[in-house]
């Protein structure tokens, strides 16, 4: 009787502590995502650089002695420097016309409409909520975010770099931070053709509802990763580096990484500059998907 | 007058003359390559992967873009060919799989130690390889050749001009042995440039990147007509 009421109690402890491990291991964190002081979510349009530059044109320098040389070559060097940021600002301008069918649905998209909708989508466990930039946020963890999206050229898929910084709970210094880039599924609308305005269509449906969804849905994985990442950091030391293939739109893309981890549908990736990047791919032995 | 005249019409021929025109990209033609075809895959030797800053034309000019750019040359110098050594394998793989006889050619291929061919026309390749044939028991060779691989960037004299990008630069063909004729013509001209700033030393991360990318995209080029 002694001997079976030890081992019940041994059980019994054995049990308690394993409960309270297990609880420990699980501890959820409170997070207060704070709305960037710039009122509306930033949009632009996916630029290529591949084909900027001003050439290789020859130059003869007026010399009549080496310090003219020199006055010449700097007059040319700021010039050409000139030339070349009138150039990468005329890229974005004309990258950013992409978004000329959206201006209506986007001039009144605010970030804290963001990230209400967003906090709902989370998969992440533990309590969130939004607060303003000014408001205190208690005993929560703090979390910090500069989304910008990019609407890519055929205008099929959107993708969000956001920068990330978490902040324990009455502190001051960053405990976390990080740049996560989400890449959306290409928008199916559009056949291989492109037709642009079926897609223009799909995103302004319903007052530009599933634009408004699919930002907030990447703006939720970003903070999904972040959090997650925050806690128990990626894994990915181990992992060979090699190149990634994804699309963004109708375009393949390439990114040189390593496989974090890979789930329905998606792999995230650490790249070579440690950004975290979540994007559509098929990856071999992916586990199966439970659902969405 | 008249020798004015005289030595500028000579001028402009001995100009004109000297320079070849570029062989224009040849589609290719998946009926010359059939079942009985015997295809020999070669490639010539991979070059370093390095720096090159076309433009810096004056000695003074390449020595100074070659000083501002020595972290990048450094940096470039310690990038690996990837899988590129592999490229004639999966040609090879691919024509294989369409039922094709397939030699692999190990050592690489020096074409310019070829003779120059005695003919000359449109699609005629400017080296004789018809030697080849019988070496190689081979009806057409399929040669991948990559002249520049690594970073490029543009300057006019000493200034740069852009920013620099991966590159990856060369020439896939076919060429049949008998008639010493381009069946297929594929110039490859890959640049990729960095996302977002290029200037982190020491790894350039973006252009690392970049030049992974430019190596998968000159690959998919050489791979693209071959593949169902």
């Amino acid at each position: 009787m002694t001997a079976a009421l030890r081992c019940t109690l041994a059980l019994a402890a054995g049990l308690l502590l394993a409960g309270l491990a297990s609880a420990q291991g699980a501890v959820e964190r409170n997070w207060a995502v704070k709305t960037p002081t710039v009122e509306n979510v930033v949009f632009r349009g996916v630029v290529s650089h591949d084909a900027a530059g001003m050439g290789t044109g020859s130059m003869l320098y007026p010399a009549p002695n080496a310090a003219g040389l020199l006055a010449a070559i700097l007059t040319h060097g700021l010039l050409n420097e000139s030339a070349k940021q009138a150039q990468k600002t005329k890229l974005q301008a004309d990258a950013d016309t992409v978004l000329m069918p959206f201006a209506t649905v986007l001039s009144g998209f605010t970030n804290a409409q963001l990230i209400r909708s967003a906090l709902p989508r989370q998969r992440a466990a533990g309590t969130r909520r939004a607060i303003t930039a000014d408001e205190g946020p208690g005993l929560d963890w703090v979390v910090e975010t500069a989304p910008v999206f990019s609407m890519t050229r055929d205008q099929r898929a959107l993708v969000l770099d956001n920068a990330v910084r978490i902040y324990a709970p009455a502190t001051a210094d960053a405990a976390y931070a990080q740049t996560i880039r989400v890449v959306s599924a290409p928008l199916a609308t559009a056949g291989e053709a492109g037709d642009g305005t079926a897609v223009e269509q799909a995103w302004l449906a319903g007052e530009g509802r599933r634009l408004l969804d699919e930002s907030a849905a990447l703006f939720a994985e970003s903070l999904d990763v972040a959090m997650a990442n925050s806690q128990q950091g990626t894994g990915a030391a181990e992992s060979p580096h090699r190149t990634f293939r994804y699309p963004e739109g109708g375009v393949e893309k390439m990114e040189r990484a390593q496989l974090v981890e890979a789930r329905c549908g998606r792999a995230l990736l650490r790249t070579l500059r440690g950004w975290l990047m979540s994007v559509p791919v098929k990856v071999d032995g992916e586990a199966a998907c439970s659902g969405g | 007058m008249r020798i004015a005249a005289a030595g500028l019409a000579l001028a402009v021929g001995l100009l004109s003359g000297c320079a070849t025109p570029p062989q224009p990209p040849v589609g290719f033609n998946a009926a010359a390559v059939t079942p009985t075809t015997r295809v020999g895959v070669a490639m010539t030797a991979l070059p370093k992967v390095d720096t090159s800053f076309p433009g810096a034309g004056c000695l003074l000019c390449l020595a100074t873009a070659s000083v501002a750019n020595s972290a990048l040359t450094t940096h470039a110098n310690t990038l690996p060919h990837e899988d590129l050594p592999k490229l004639k394998d999966l040609l090879a793989e691919q024509l294989r799989k369409k039922g094709n006889q397939v030699s692999v050619i190990a050592e690489p291929l020096k074409i310019d130690d070829l003779p120059k061919a005695s003919a000359q026309g449109a699609n005629l390749a400017v080296k004789d390889f018809g030697s080849l044939q019988k070496k190689h028991d081979i009806d057409k060779l399929l040669v991948v050749s990559i002249a520049s691989l690594g970073f490029e960037r543009t300057y006019s004299a000493y200034i740069a001009t852009s920013d620099p990008k991966a590159v990856l630069r060369g020439v896939a063909f076919m060429v049949d042995l008998k008639t010493n004729t381009y069946e297929w013509y594929q110039p490859l001209n890959v640049l990729r440039s960095a996302d977002g700033p290029w200037d982190e030393p020491a790894k350039f991360p973006g252009l690392t990147n970049a030049y992974f990318q430019a190596v998968e995209v000159g690959k998919d080029e050489v791979l693209k007509p071959f593949k169902p």
